[in-house]
């Protein structure tokens, strides 16, 4: 690789010949918005702008920004996506205050523009009637939902709010390539790019007067705000998603915590008495507006798809009777139509009496006679696009088939010409792109958004640039004129997106306000019962990880001791450990069933595969990946911090897989950084975390597995007295294995002695490692979490860590200590047992109180 | 004619159902020759919602969410409706087939809106190459619009069996023409394909029959459920109904329920409901007595 010196580096960029490139004139000169900017670069140079972008990939990576990519098929049955890191180069794309102008005005007329049609195709209908649009383009349209058509939002804006890709032609004039009315998306990729360019080039763009982002998040807030149903004083507003398999599902999690809404889900939500209700913690919270992530097929399976699981029932007609407000208003998507794309220049006329501001990319509908003919006729350049968007590729390349296919789209066309268009293919403009060896002349999109305020529509002062992924779909297929696909499926690299403000900005709309005291929003009413059982199971699997971690270390230690040794006492602690890691973390057969005396004879393969194999339940692997997934489905409630630690316990899984197993000390260091993971998890719980309902749960979720685990433990060590060294082996390793040797060596110097040992771990209160602690947090726990009932009875749970607690305290450690002549101690056996089933049924007990556990959705049929 | 209607749906579950909700076509609409004076819906258990309203083709909707526990359910719709639909079909059926088609694209009298929604494909009425020619036999060029219903229907009646369980809601049109059996539903969605693949706009009707015929006529098949037929417009004439399950154009002794553009619009009894339940036994019974 040659690295060009730093003034090399903007004089080696080749431009696309005939194209226009957003950075530099035709001479090679930047272009005057650019000057300064490119300057900065200049100077940089490559090697420098390369550390630049491996620190924004950091920031990005810390703050888990993913989008989520499917296979060639699509978002299918039990296909889940991979979620690939978000792809950003942090060079910006500038764009002029005069320029931007212009934009700007053209996307707000056509927010306005596609609002009047929306109106009149789910009213009136005036445009089929007078043939301003042929009811075919319409009626034939899956977007068109005839169950939405009584539908209507308070005010005069039916459209909420859209995006456009807008692309540049080889003049350098802006187009419209689509709109996206149904559940745009971007925005939220937008900030999140905002806020790590600004940091990788912070003098950059404090010295370039970027026009800020907050103030579209304002106002889209205060529109959320405006759209309520009237009678709701104070409206409680959702993020609906589909969930964390969407392909933006952290966009999703993003926005609803950056603008302070519960994140939701169709089974969080429930209709009756002509309302939307949310099923949080406490009892059922009314829901005034829902900002709709989901398509609207999916919202609703009574009246939409009867398949759809990620619905309400019930949900369209609520927002029927104007009972809750749905934006982007169900039925939106019919604007989703290329094939509309022809008539808006006459609709303009017609609708606004204004010419349309911003060209549309050259588009015929083949529903019309003379439409299909040239397409037909064209079939070999031009791009073909279904009117509606379905699963699959949206776009067809008809110079990329073979002469069969394409003769099979024709025939697809002439059957059902109405459901096609035809596209000019656009010779896009280029933008500079890092890349390892320099910069790089790729093609871009921007996409544009649009929110309504107050009658009319605001514009976000810049968007979502998105650049070709690969080189071979740069400079060459520029060439050949032809449009490449840019989409974060394919691959896309994003850009921040700059539009320069002639003078500096005034900061207005501050986030600290004036006027009477807002009432805080009731924690426990804020939260769905489904974002609380996923992070009570966010604490149960931390511990979880954190114990089987904990006791493969002991392992390990014990066989580096003893594997090789005659020692039969070091044989026979490594062999009780062995098993009870089986049976603790209850992977059978393992060290116990089928096949233990192999496994016993030469650990190594099954103590690796307890750490590395996600698909085996008790293992860390599989630990960590449930962690991550409650983590993910709960993305809104949780710092971003969190990412930080859940990255390094990825990474080092992942890299231990392809490591020696027999190799130890490899083994050992690795599992020593997992844990420091998890420790800096369980930190960010403990102090990053505000102790809100919320929190209750993730920490009652600690405390019972903590317990567990250790009960388990015991019960699989100390519950039979075996000769004195084995025991004395083996009381020292389950102390380290619950991390309270240090305690106990200092506490009772002595030689161990099992009666110390079961004071110090199950019922020192002071120990945070001892059973006691964990019942006593647990007690407080329960305790806070907010009851179906205020009375004065205790709840199951609290009833149920009350019973544990007193039988605890009731226990008599001298006495359990005690072994019967064969060497077994039943009455501990007896006293654990009986904790471990209490805590189990703890468990149940709080699942059943607060967790929605809805029933499988059928659909039902009768003629 | 006035007739009582009494349309019953019960459904049994072999396990708890938390919660029904559900949206029902059974409440007879208002049309140019027939007049619903009053009608009921009851429930049991008795739902925690109920609302009725009109849908996009201003059919009568009924919705309710039944909250409570249940292993069964049942619906009982009882109207009392008027029927003066003319026995005679509109002599503007004497226009040839291909000036109804032209005139409805034309025509500036013509709601572009009220009929062109029922020119094209819908979700169960899929034209294709096999329905376009199986019609294809009934218009020839020239040829009046009534003729060609009249073949049309008969041939349907002719060529298929009626065999209540040949079919479900998901057969599609290609495999009826396969089959050559099913039920009234198909046979109106089969000659509401038709008449769209001729470029006609058609509607697909839901309703019922009269159970007892009048002394001296048939029973109709199908009267002791809910029936189906289709609908075709026709310039000057309005929309002209034929029963192909009968072989007959509908008359006083129909009762409609709903139209939509097949039977996905018009289910008479659809829902979602929560459960472990993996089968449920569903009866249903109609009856439509004179008064």
């Amino acid at each position: 690789m040659t690295i060009a010196p730093p003034t090399e580096l903007l004089a080696s960029y080749r431009q696309v010949p005939g194209s226009y490139d957003e950075m530099f004139r035709p001479d090679g000169q930047a272009r005057e918005h650019w000057a300064h900017a490119g300057n900065v670069i200049g100077n940089l140079g490559l090697e420098e702008l390369l550390h630049r972008s491996s620190e924004a990939r950091r920031l990005l990576n810390d703050d888990g920004v993913t989008y989520n990519v499917y296979g060639p098929d699509g978002p299918g049955e039990g296909g889940t996506p991979a979620a690939a890191p978000w792809a950003l180069d942090p060079l910006p794309v500038l764009l002029a205050s005069q320029e931007w102008a212009g934009v700007e005005l053209g996307v707000i007329q056509r927010a306005e523009l596609l609002n009047l049609v929306l109106t009149d195709l789910y009213g009136p209908r005036d445009l089929l009637r007078r043939g301003a649009l042929p009811a075919e383009l319409v009626f034939s349209h899956a977007g068109f939902l005839r169950q939405c058509d009584q539908i209507r939002l308070p005010g005069n804006q039916q459209l909420f709010n859209m995006a456009l890709d807008l692309v540049r032609d080889t003049s350098g004039e802006f187009t419209v390539l689509a709109d996206f009315t149904q559940a745009p998306s971007g925005a939220g990729y937008a900030l999140e790019n905002r806020v790590v360019v600004s940091r990788v080039f912070p003098s950059l763009y404090r010295d370039s007067q970027v026009h800020r982002l907050a103030p579209f998040f304002r106002t889209l807030r205060a529109s959320l705000q405006d759209v309520a149903p009237p009678d709701a004083d104070d409206p409680r507003i959702v993020l609906l998603s589909p969930g964390p398999w969407s392909e933006t599902a952290f966009e999703h999690a993003y926005l609803a915590s950056h603008l302070g809404y519960a994140l939701v889900e169709g089974a969080d939500l429930t209709v009756r008495e002509g309302r939307v209700w949310m099923r949080s913690l406490r009892h059922l919270e009314r829901v005034d507006v829902i900002l709709r992530r989901t398509d609207a097929w999916f919202c609703d399976p009574l009246e939409l798809r009867p398949d759809s699981r990620l619905g309400v029932p019930g949900l369209v007609e609520v927002a029927r009777v104007g009972g809750v407000s749905i934006v982007n208003t169900l039925g939106s998507g019919v604007l989703e139509n290329p094939g509309l794309l022809p008539f808006l220049p006459g609709l303009a006329q017609h609708l606004l009496g204004e010419q349309l501001l911003m060209p549309s990319v050259p588009t015929w509908w083949c529903g019309d006679e003379v439409g299909r003919r040239h397409v037909l006729a064209n079939l070999e350049r031009l791009v073909v696009k279904p009117i509606a968007r379905q699963s699959g590729p949206t776009a067809v390349f008809p110079w990329e088939l073979t002469s069969e296919r394409r003769d099979d789209l024709r025939r697809r066309i002439e059957a059902h010409p109405a459901g096609w268009v035809g596209q000019e293919p656009v010779q896009l403009a280029s933008t500079p792109t890092l890349i390892g060896t320099g910069l790089e002349a790729r093609p871009s999109v921007l996409r544009a958004f649009a929110v309504a305020r107050q009658g009319s529509y605001t514009a976000m002062p810049g968007g979502l640039t998105r650049v070709a992924g690969s080189a071979d779909l740069s400079v060459d297929a520029l060439s050949a004129g032809r449009s490449p696909r840019i989409s974060n499926q394919a691959g896309a690299i994003s850009k921040d997106t700059w539009v320069l403000a002639s003078e500096p900005e005034k900061l207005s709309g501050f986030w600290l306000a004036s006027g009477p005291p807002v009432t805080a929003v009731d924690p426990a009413a804020s939260m769905s019962s489904r974002a609380a059982e996923n992070l009570f199971w966010m604490g149960r699997y931390a511990e979880r990880a954190e114990a089987v971690t904990r006791l493969v270390r002991v392992a390990h230690d014990r066989r580096n001791d003893f594997q090789r040794s005659a020692n039969p006492a070091g044989t026979e602690c490594l062999q009780v450990l062995l098993t009870a890691l089986t049976r603790v973390s209850s992977t059978y057969p393992g060290f116990v069933g089928q096949g233990a005396g192999e496994r016993l004879s030469a650990p190594g393969g099954e103590l690796f595969a307890l750490v590395i194999d996600e698909n085996r339940p008790g293992t860390l692997a599989h630990a960590v990946r449930h962690l991550l997934g409650a983590a993910q489905a709960v993305r809104d409630q949780l710092s971003a911090d969190i990412w930080m630690a859940a990255g390094t316990l990825e990474r080092e899984i992942e890299e231990l897989r392809t490591s020696d197993p027999d190799h130890l000390m490899v083994v050992q260091h690795s599992l020593g950084r997992i844990m420091q993971g998890l420790l800096a998890l369980s930190g960010l719980f403990a102090e990053g975390m505000v102790r809100d309902p919320g929190w209750r749960f993730m920490d009652a979720g600690r405390r019972l597995e903590r317990g567990q685990q250790l009960v388990a433990l015991l019960r699989a060590t100390v519950t039979v007295a075996r000769g004195t060294a084995a025991d004395s082996l083996l009381l020292e390793s389950v102390l380290i294995a619950a991390e309270s040797i240090i305690t106990y060596r200092r506490r009772y110097r002595s030689h161990a002695q099992l009666e110390t040992l079961l004071d110090l771990l199950l019922i020192d209160p002071d120990n945070p490692r001892s059973l006691a602690f964990q019942l006593e947090q647990l007690a407080v726990d329960v305790r806070l979490i907010p009851k179906l009932d205020s009375g004065l009875r205790l709840s199951d749970p609290e009833r149920l860590v009350l019973e544990a607690s007193t039988s605890l305290r009731l226990a008599d450690t001298a006495l359990l200590a005690g072994s019967q002549q064969d060497g077994t101690r039943p009455e501990l056996d007896a006293v654990l047992s009986n904790l471990l089933e209490l805590l189990y049924r703890t468990a149940d007990a709080i699942d059943t109180d607060h967790f929605v556990r809805l029933l499988p959705q059928h659909s039902l049929v009768g003629s | 004619m006035i007739y009582r209607v009494v349309h019953r749906t019960e459904y049994l579950y072999d396990s708890e159902v938390s919660s029904s909700y559900g949206e029902l076509y059974v409440l007879p609409r208002d049309l140019p020759g027939q007049q619903c004076q009053s009608s009921t819906v009851l429930i049991d258990p008795e739902p925690h919602d109920y609302r009725e309203r009109t849908d996009f083709y201003r059919n009568r909707v009924a919705h309710f969410a039944v909250l409570e526990p249940h292993t069964r359910l049942s619906i009982t719709a009882e109207s009392i409706v008027a029927v003066t639909r003319p026995a005679t079909v509109p002599l503007a059926v004497d226009q040839p087939w291909e000036t109804v088609r032209e005139r409805l694209r034309l025509d500036p009298t013509v709601d572009v809106v009220g009929t062109h929604d029922f020119l094209f494909d819908s979700p169960k009425v899929v034209v294709s190459p096999g329905v376009a020619a199986y019609a294809a036999e009934s218009f020839p060029s020239g040829r009046p619009l009534g003729e060609a219903l009249t073949e049309l229907k008969s041939r349907i009646h002719d060529d298929f069996a009626y065999k209540p369980g040949a079919t479900s809601v998901r057969t599609t049109l290609s495999e009826l023409l396969e089959n050559r059996k099913g039920v009234c539903q198909d046979f109106a969605h089969l000659a509401v394909g038709c008449l769209r693949s001729v470029g006609l706009a058609a509607r697909y009707v839901s309703g019922y029959l009269e159970t007892i015929p009048p002394p001296g006529q048939d029973r109709l098949v199908g009267s002791d459920v809910s029936h189906a037929w289709a609908s075709v417009f026709v310039p000057d004439g309005g929309w002209v109904d034929i029963d192909p399950t009968n072989d007959r154009f509908v008359s006083d002794r129909y009762v409609t329920n709903a139209y939509g553009r097949d039977y996905g619009d018009v289910s008479p009894v659809k829902g979602i409901i929560y459960t472990e339940s993996k089968k449920n036994e569903l009866s249903v019974s109609v009856d439509v007595v004179p008064l």
